[in-house]
């Protein structure tokens, strides 16, 4: 081809491609496709039963949670009683204010005993319905245990009389004696007395020392926009209204928004920060090591069409893309400069070689490595997370545009070679007999390792690596949470149901395995109010048999010193539950105490139409997690879902293999089956040395690092491909290898800093797999015999 | 027409009498001669001595009669010890109710609550500081030679309906009866019996009948 027909095709192709790029990319409006939702990165139809629970929990009200503590100065000559005033006062005027917000649903005192007196009212009002079959239970039991000879219905009217003479001389009866006349077989008391911690868990005084507690609930999503500025003026106004009546109040508050918002800055300074010094990095490394660095500009072209054609086509694949995706895609800089190098870097044959003849004698190793890769990561394409799917087109397309624009850059500009400087070529003596044992004992020590290490490691994941830590919310979060009286001792269990009827007995299996490990830490759940399904059954059939009752309960009364006659109220319930008994249903019982729930009391039962739970908590500091048999987890389960992400390791670590495979399989196809394990037995040994030294380092590693690994070992295997050619053609390996290398380490070493967990395991796992391909990819012709030791003194391999 | 006047005169009387029974509101402003009682009464740091305390009930013919010690600290609060019908430990104290029944159960109620109520209450007003007390109660105070008495009527409708009326009444600087107080067929009463005062509480005795 004439040459400046071919600097003009190239330019045209090259500018025709840009602006397309450009063109979709702004027609796919990235901004409203690029989601900080960290459940974003888990499948919309994952089954696992924690992450339906975590979505759930995301999409339920609780998620939508303000804990707020606001604090009040105390006056100098203040007493107590006038302190405690004002400070109600004040954060009843917060509330109010935070209340008229429209960013806010509800907002009110934790003083405030609506939500608990709806809630005892409704219990109250269904007493008999819902807590009579779990006392009837429990009495029959303790009946038959007893071995008395008195008929059932005479030995509970007695045992009811006796436990309300014992009760009334209770401090707590003086609080409760206004309910007794319609209570005095004490459901509610005794009810009362097992809840007595879910009531306290809530700081019932709505105050904690120079605190005042409020609840607030906002109106959208804490992972949506609106979810979170319009919430946080809301608060800033609330505050200022407060500020007008006292100067001195502060606030300090938690919530998901915070969390959400915080996450979602760092996440995009982040972003731009490694990007931007992944490219210098690899620009670093260009401009030490060639001559003439201002030509390794002409590197930046390739690494820009390779981000934007990656960027392109994994947006245009996916609706929503975690914003994830595009930090690590920022690892793509420093594949992509390969090409850049492998083209630009090659020696002329001559000095009048055309760029076309030059770029031919790359084609099949650029061909081989960047195919091969690219087959590797599409297999990326079958992984259950769509965030490995998302990365697997996102360096696919990268490498494909990346190679593309190589080709067409240097094919359009006057002088496509770049010297390098002499370090970077010079190859490395062997030093002799000294030299070539000492390559030998290291690569000798480096199996050792590999092959040792590797058995050590330990692997967890949590989904909390994926986002930048924030030590300082979280230390106010636990501050916040502490003064609303949640304590690290204190644990927070969710049994779950398909209904609600499931769910409830679902519980029951988890109260008694957890009466059974917990003896000395009661359990409160909400779910303990509602009665079992069995319970409903078998209250018909209870009731039959208490017919004479009443008079046997009005005797016993009367022999206890009670008057009967006051506990009318009672009676008349006994007769109208006589009379209804069987047609009570689980769903009706539990229907009017739900719905009396609002507030904070909300969050202790969650109801769809395909999924329910309950929330207990137990001062038990468990470290336990629950059989599966109780469908039960911990929230602590809940924060980092190693289960789930246990099996999308595996998932990952399956696809990874057969990848590798195929990556293997083309090497041997190409290189013949001799040259082709040769070829091969770099990256991966390099991969298993990492690993080894992982393993022996003592470090746990994650599905990223598993990730970075088939990422290092598809680098690490162009590496060795190019060094083969070079050895078949009897040349030197081409400096282009080193500085591949380089740039890679120093792209991904970047990566190693990231303050996000799971990005700094998939750099160092790559830096390091790098650098070991290299060190093998050099120590290797220096530990053969002499006779093999230079491909220029040995005669020429002919390909294979 | 003697028999109208007579009336109104009577009536007069009764209600000067009432008005007597009644006793004087006390404030800030005019407890200066109820100070040096107070005082005394405030003084003591701790205090020990027996009780009986009777609970009536409306559906009961008649009250309960408990027994027991009670215990004040000036620095950890007021603890009873009820030894009969059933032994358990009330303890009250800034942080609220702690229960202790026989058994080893322990119940906390926080300060405010519902449940913790008129027990709470208890509190800052055997420590006789009556400062804090002005705000959320109407004092009022009666004496006869050397007895005395104070009724405290929390301030709040809804408070007053479930807390009703506490009186404390005594002779010097002696407590000698505590009252609960809604209505005639529902009321406690506490008959303090001799108290050794001044005596300090050694490290078990703190441990088991204070939080």
């Amino acid at each position: 081809m004439e040459l400046s027909r071919q600097k003009w095709t190239a330019r045209a192709l090259l500018l025709a491609g840009a602006l397309a790029g450009l063109c979709c990319l702004w027609r796919l409006d990235l901004g409203r496709r690029i989601s900080t939702d960290i459940l974003d990165l888990v499948p919309r139809d994952e089954r696992s039963p924690e992450l339906a629970i975590v979505r759930g929990l995301a999409a339920q009200d609780e998620a939508r949670v303000l804990l707020l503590a606001l604090s009040v100065p105390r006056g100098a000559s203040e007493d107590e009683g006038a302190y405690e005033q004002r400070g109600g006062r004040l954060a009843g005027m917060f509330a109010r204010a935070l209340g008229r917000s429209p960013a806010i649903a509800e907002a009110l005192k934790l003083s405030d005993t609506g939500p608990r007196n709806d809630l005892a009212g409704a219990i109250f009002a269904r007493r008999l319905e819902l807590l009579l079959p779990g006392w009837l239970e429990a009495r029959r039991r303790q009946y038959a245990s007893s071995g008395s000879a008195a008929p059932w219905s005479a030995w509970l009217a007695e045992r009811a009389a006796a436990d309300l003479e014992a009760y009334i001389a209770r401090p707590e009866a003086l609080a409760t004696q206004d309910i007794l006349t319609s209570d005095p077989i004490l459901l509610v008391p005794g009810l009362a007395g097992r809840m007595a911690g879910l009531a306290e868990a809530g700081a019932a005084e709505g105050r904690a020392g120079d605190y005042w507690l409020v609840w607030a609930r906002s109106r959208d999503s804490p992972l949506s926009d609106s979810g979170q500025q319009p919430v946080f003026d809301a608060l800033e106004r609330a505050l200022g209204e407060v500020r007008k009546a006292d100067p001195g109040a502060d606030l300090r508050w938690t919530g998901i928004a915070r969390f959400a918002a915080a996450s979602r800055l760092r996440i995009q300074r982040e972003l731009a920060t490694l990007n931007l010094l992944s490219i210098a990095a690899v620009a670093l490394v260009a401009l030490a090591c060639v001559r003439r660095a201002h030509r390794a500009a002409h590197l930046a072209p390739v690494i820009l069409g390779s981000l934007l054609g990656a960027w392109v086509v994994t947006a245009a694949a996916w609706p929503h893309l975690h914003v994830l995706v595009f930090v690590l895609g920022s690892l793509l800089a420093g594949v992509a400069v390969d090409y850049g190098f492998y083209l630009y870097l090659q020696p002329r044959a001559r000095p009048d070689e055309p760029y076309l003849e030059r770029a031919g004698r790359l084609l099949r190793p650029l061909l081989a490595s960047a195919l091969t890769t690219v087959i590797g990561f599409s297999i990326l394409l079958w992984s259950d997370l769509p965030l490995i799917r998302q990365l697997g087109v996102f360096v696919s397309a990268g490498l494909v545009c990346a190679l593309a624009t190589a080709f067409l850059w240097f094919a359009q500009i006057r002088d496509p070679y770049l010297e390098t400087r002499d370090f970077i070529r010079r190859r490395f003596s062997g030093g002799g007999a000294a030299g070539r044992t000492a390559a030998r004992l290291l690569l000798a020590a480096g199996a050792a390792v590999a092959l040792v290490g590797p058995w050590r490691l330990q692997w967890r994941d949590d989904i909390r690596e994926l986002e930048i830590p924030a030590p300082a919310l979280k230390s106010n979060d636990v501050f916040v949470r502490s003064l609303f009286g949640q304590s690290p001792r204190r644990s927070v269990y969710l049994t779950r149901g398909a209904s609600l009827a499931q769910a409830r007995s679902n519980l029951q299996a988890f109260i008694a395995w957890h009466d059974s490990r917990f003896p000395d830490a009661p359990l409160l759940s909400l779910g303990s109010v509602l009665p079992s399904g069995e319970q409903m059954q078998g209250l018909a059939q209870q009731l039959s048999a208490l017919s004479p009752f009443e008079g046997d309960f009005r005797a016993a009364l009367a022999r206890h010193g009670f008057e009967p006659s006051s506990f009318g109220p009672f009676f008349e319930s006994w007769r109208a539950q006589l009379e209804s008994a069987g047609r009570a249903s689980f769903a009706n019982a539990a229907e009017g105490v739900l719905a009396s729930l609002h507030g904070p009391l909300a969050a202790l039962v969650h109801r769809d139409p395909s999924l329910c739970w309950f929330v207990s908590t137990a001062e038990d500091g468990a470290a336990l997690e629950p059989p599966p048999g109780t469908y039960t987890v911990t929230d602590s389960q809940l924060q980092n879902l190693n289960r789930l992400f246990a099996r999308y390791r595996l998932s990952a670590l399956r696809l990874s293999s057969v990848g590798l495979g195929i990556v293997g399989a083309s090497v041997l196809v190409l290189y013949g089956p001799r040259r082709g394990v040769r070829i091969f037995a770099v990256p991966v040994g390099a991969c298993l040395f990492a690993f080894g030294l992982f393993g022996l380092a003592g470090a746990t590693l994650n599905l990223f690092n598993l990730l970075g690994a088939f990422l290092g070992v598809c680098l690490s295997h162009n590496y060795a491909i190019f060094s083969a050619e070079s050895a078949l053609r009897g040349e030197e390996p081409p400096p282009s290898i080193r500085m591949s290398a380089l740039a890679a380490a120093a792209s991904f070493g970047i990566l190693g800093i990231s303050r996000i967990p799971v990005v700094a395991a998939l750099g160092s796992t790559v830096a390091l797999i790098v650098l070991s391909a290299l060190a093998i990819t050099e120590l290797a012709p220096m530990a053969r015999s002499p006779r093999g030791q230079s491909p220029t003194t040995t005669a020429r391999v002919k390909p294979s | 027409m003697m028999r109208p006047l007579a009336i109104a005169a009577f009536v007069a009387f009764a209600s000067a009498l009432a008005a007597q029974d009644a006793g004087t509101v006390l404030d800030p402003g005019n407890s200066a001669d109820w100070r040096p009682l107070l005082d005394a009464l405030a003084a003591r740091p701790t205090v020990v001595a027996p009780f009986t305390e009777r609970r009536y009930f409306t559906f009961r013919h008649d009250p309960l009669v408990l027994h027991g010690v009670l215990r004040i600290s000036r620095e950890k609060g007021l603890s009873l010890q009820y030894t009969d019908p059933q032994p358990s430990i009330v303890i009250v104290d800034s942080a609220g109710l702690v229960l202790r029944d026989a058994d080893g159960r322990v119940r906390t109620l926080p300060a405010g609550s519902r449940e913790a109520g008129s027990l709470a209450s208890l509190l800052p007003i055997l420590r006789f500081d009556l400062a804090p007390l002005y705000s959320r109660f109407e004092i009022r105070g009666r004496r006869a030679g050397g007895d005395w008495t104070l009724d405290f009527v929390p301030r709040d409708p809804s408070l007053a309906a479930s807390l009703g009326e506490i009186k404390v009444g005594g002779s010097g600087p002696e407590v000698r009866r505590l009252e609960f107080r809604r209505s005639a067929a529902q009321r406690i009463e506490i008959d303090v019996g001799a108290a050794r005062t001044g005596q300090d509480f050694g490290p078990d005795e703190l441990k088991r009948f204070f939080r």
